[in-house]
């Protein structure tokens, strides 16, 4: 039986690696006492797999985890069994079960949608920044992986700055997986260079990931 | 607040969830509600830190007391040292994120010499004045325990109480006397910890020393410090506090999976042991309490493994059906068990092979030494061909790999011994070429021996470093064998290991200037520069031979002779005469008690769950 998990990666543990969370997962799921398929091999290990890396440094809203359950399990089972061990900053949201051919997670993910907090003072300047990379035809910056000069506008889907209260929350929708890829340090980058630097980001953090097909934007979650 | 700033600060560094805490299983007591407050302060990385089974029992034992908390501290990497400094943040706990300096007491970890450096830093990171003298009625205690404890002298400038032996109680016992004496100075209040049972304060002592650099006199300058500190001993530790559910690091660290103390103590007598004397008599656990331990201990961490911890597991009187019976009940959920270092014997290998029922793992053994003869003088009683016949058993049953510990450099070693160590090898070697199909893996790790205090060689010269270094050429030019690895312990490592083992007081003003120079993390080949160190002893002038090439006689006043362990001179001089005659010593766990004096001087018995 295949299932798919949201859940939040929150902000006390946004210090964790893709391998820390694996192995959170790993340690809940045997806390839990919810019986997860074994690999075979040497080292048996829990048949999980998590979603697109999230960078050390970012909490997550709607991050995902696939699953293999050995035996009979009801969401809600599932649900009380998992929520008793908990560790501290991580949330379950919904979860449900997936054909078994359904693509990975890793795989599937392709767009993300990152939020970055901006206080007040530099809200006036978030507009511009906004704007100045919209009408921009190229954004260029030099990849931190192999020093190499790339242009991410490609990459860039949507940038949006939305005003609250206590300042705004810029929001930007970028590719994920291959070439067009853009990574969440490349992005402060370009907001750097197009005017906000980093210490005008209070915080920031992944709000959602998408499968994205066209103009369509759909959930990992959804049919 | 200070989270805050982290957040900043933290993507700059490598590993940042080294210093966010918030561990499942991690306790936060609230901060005034509480009368006593401690932490535990490791001097080495979180990773290293967190794998260390002392800690994790004091952490339990102490938070489950109502009136008082303990939380805990790790040495900062240097990226995250230095960045620290230039923000001005103080080292701090990782449960309530405040600086050491608001708790009453801090508590180190001594495990390693050369990690001594980084204690000075620590304690500077957190803004408490490095020298014991130099502390007010507002610093904490700082206070240290661990093996290391045993000769604490190196370290008596910079810590205000030491605790010698099991701390289960003592620590307790301090933690009580530290609140009811809140209202007297400091120095009087150090007076006080005096008197309890196995603590011992430096600065109650003053030291003089003969023209030839040997303690003269030791002199106990108050009624309150005992002239012998004894060490504190648990005797019952079946019914000793064991912590079910401890902090479970998020990070990979060192030994990432649940621990179970099977015993404490070892009474296999080898020479040079000093665990081997320090925790003497052999304490066992029951069977039955130690599988409750494992199935709570893995339903509140989730780990994968299960660890079975102690000096020699094979030893243990109930290890056949402990090891079957949680293979059974676990290893069906993909739980496996480790066994860490085994002897080298057959027996040995049949219970590596009941545990490789779930995970195929390296083997480890020890050997220690090459030829039969120098086994003999180290009373290592294993025999070549007890090592022969476990090899067989390890590649028939599919063994992928295997480890091989040696020392060089032990008491009578000639050419002939290290000759010993590749013959050994290549047959070993051998033999795996008739067994296996596809060649395991042979890695011979080969350390530098450093003689310990409370040991047999407590009075025998170490190796120098162009000893070590032509040793070590030696094998490798003899040596050379296919797919064997060897691999060598840094002797400059080795060498500065020994002058601080069987150092005196007079080493205060070395480490403290080495550390001023820059020494920290010296346990890290990357950050170790002797040269630290080799400027400082030459500043402070002293010797560094005078610690570790020189022959100490029997009259000699031993820096750590006030410490008693429980063993008798007398006793580790005739082993120490029996190792010079090539005699060996049995096990006083098959063949009676052989007079170490430990029993009868700590008022202990060995406790053996399965009987003799
Ligand atoms: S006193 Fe005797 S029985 Fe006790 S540890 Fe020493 S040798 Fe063994």
């Amino acid at each position: 039986m295949r299932w798919r998990v949201q859940y939040k990666k929150g902000p006390v543990i946004r210090f964790l690696s893709h391998l820390d969370m694996v192995r959170l997962w790993e340690r809940t799921l045997r806390r839990s006492g919810v019986t997860i398929e074994l690999s075979r091999g040497f080292n048996p290990h829990l048949k999980l797999s998590l979603g697109t890396v999230l960078p050390v440094g970012l909490w997550g809203k709607r991050e995902y985890l696939d699953l293999e359950l050995d035996g009979d399990w009801t969401i809600d089972r599932f649900r009380s069994h998992v929520s008793q061990v908990l560790p501290p900053g991580i949330e379950i949201g919904n979860l449900r079960d997936i054909p078994p051919k359904t693509p990975a997670l890793m795989a599937a993910i392709n767009a993300s949608v990152y939020r970055i907090a901006i206080p007040k003072a530099w809200t006036e300047a978030a507009f511009g920044t906004v704007d100045g990379l919209k009408q921009a035809s190229e954004i260029i910056i030099v990849r931190s992986k192999d020093k190499k000069k790339t242009d991410i506008r490609p990459g860039i889907i949507e940038l949006n700055l939305i005003e609250d209260r206590l300042g705004s929350e810029l929001e930007a929708v970028v590719v994920v997986g291959g070439p067009q890829a853009v990574r969440f340090p490349e992005l402060v980058m370009a907001l750097a260079d197009f005017g906000l630097p980093e210490e005008a980001m209070t915080d920031y953090w992944r709000e959602a990931n998408y499968i994205r097909d066209g103009g369509t934007f759909r959930s990992p979650l959804e049919d | 607040m200070l989270e805050d700033r982290l957040r900043r600060i933290l993507p700059l560094v490598s590993k940042p969830a080294r210093y966010t805490g918030h561990e499942l299983n991690m306790i936060r007591k609230p901060w005034n509600e509480i009368q006593v407050r401690m932490v535990f302060a490791f001097p080495d990385v979180y990773e290293v830190g967190m794998s260390h089974l002392g800690g994790k029992i004091l952490y339990g034992l102490i938070n489950e007391h109502p009136d008082f908390l303990m939380e805990r501290a790790f040495a900062p990497w240097p990226d995250m040292g230095k960045l620290m400094r230039e923000k001005n943040i103080p080292l701090y706990s990782l449960e309530s994120f405040r600086p050491l300096k608001e708790f009453d007491v801090v508590g180190f970890s001594l495990q390693y010499e050369l990690t001594y450096s980084n204690v000075l830093n620590m304690l500077d990171l957190a803004d408490i004045p490095v020298l014991a003298r130099e502390r007010g009625e507002k610093d904490p205690f700082i206070i240290a325990g661990g093996p290391n404890a045993f000769n604490p002298e190196p370290m008596a400038d910079f810590i205000d109480a030491f605790i010698i032996g099991d701390g289960e109680d003592v620590v307790i016992e301090l933690l009580k006397n530290v609140r009811h004496n809140r209202a007297n100075s400091r120095s009087e209040r150090l007076r006080s910890l005096a008197n309890i049972h196995g603590v011992y304060v430096p600065a109650l002592y003053r030291l003089a020393y003969q023209k030839d650099g040997t303690i003269a006199e030791r002199k106990s300058l108050f009624p309150e410090a005992p002239v012998r500190v004894k060490r504190a001993v648990v005797s019952d530790l079946d019914s000793a506090f064991y912590p079910v559910n401890p902090v479970v690091p998020y990070l990979g660290v060192i030994h990432d999976r649940a621990v179970l103390e099977v015993m404490r103590g070892c009474q296999r007598g080898c020479r040079f042991c000093q665990a081997g004397i320090i925790y003497r008599p052999v304490r066992e656990r029951s069977a039955g309490n130690l599988k409750q331990m494992a199935r709570d201990t893995l339903c509140s961490t989730g780990f994968d493994e299960i660890s079975l911890a102690s000096l020699s597991t094979a030893d243990y009187s109930a290890i056949d059906d402990l090891i079957k019976s949680l293979v059974d009940e676990h290893g069906p959920r993909g739980t496996g068990v480790a066994l860490p270092s085994l002897r080298a014997d057959a027996f040995s290998v049949g219970l590596a092979q009941e545990v490789q029922r779930v995970r195929k793992t390296t083997l480890t053994f020890a050997p220690e030494a090459g030829t039969q003869r120098l086994r003999d003088v180290i009373n290592k009683n294993v025999t070549e061909e007890d090592i022969l016949s476990a090899c067989t058993a390890a590649f028939d049953a599919g063994w992928l790999g295997i480890k091989l510990y040696f020392m060089l450099g032990l008491p009578t070693e000639t050419e002939e011994d290290l000759d010993g160590i590749i013959d050994l090898v290549k047959k070993i070697k051998r033999l795996a070429g008739e067994r296996c199909k596809r060649s395991p893996k042979i890695h011979v790790g080969l350390a530098f021996f450093v003689p310990k205090p409370h040991t047999p060689f407590q009075w025998e010269p170490q190796a120098s470093q162009d000893e070590m270094e032509e040793k070590k050429k030696y094998i490798l030019a003899n040596g050379r064998i296919k797919n064997v690895k060897f691999d060598f312990h840094h002797s400059a490592t080795s060498y500065l290991e020994g002058i601080i083992a069987r150092g005196d007081r007079r080493l205060g003003q070395v480490i403290l200037s080495a550390w001023r120079r820059g020494a920290h993390f010296d346990s890290w080949r990357e950050h170790f520069n002797p040269k630290y160190y080799n400027d400082a002893m030459e500043e402070a002038g002293l010797d560094p031979d005078f610690y570790v090439s020189r022959k100490r006689g029997w009259d000699e006043i031993l820096p750590w002779d006030f410490v008693d362990s429980g063993v008798s001179a007398d006793f580790l001089w005739e082993e120490r005469e029996r190792a010079y005659r090539g005699e060996v010593t049995p096990d006083c766990r098959e063949e009676g008690c052989q007079d170490c004096g430990i029993c009868s001087n700590l008022g202990v018995d060995l406790d053996l769950k399965g009987g003799h």
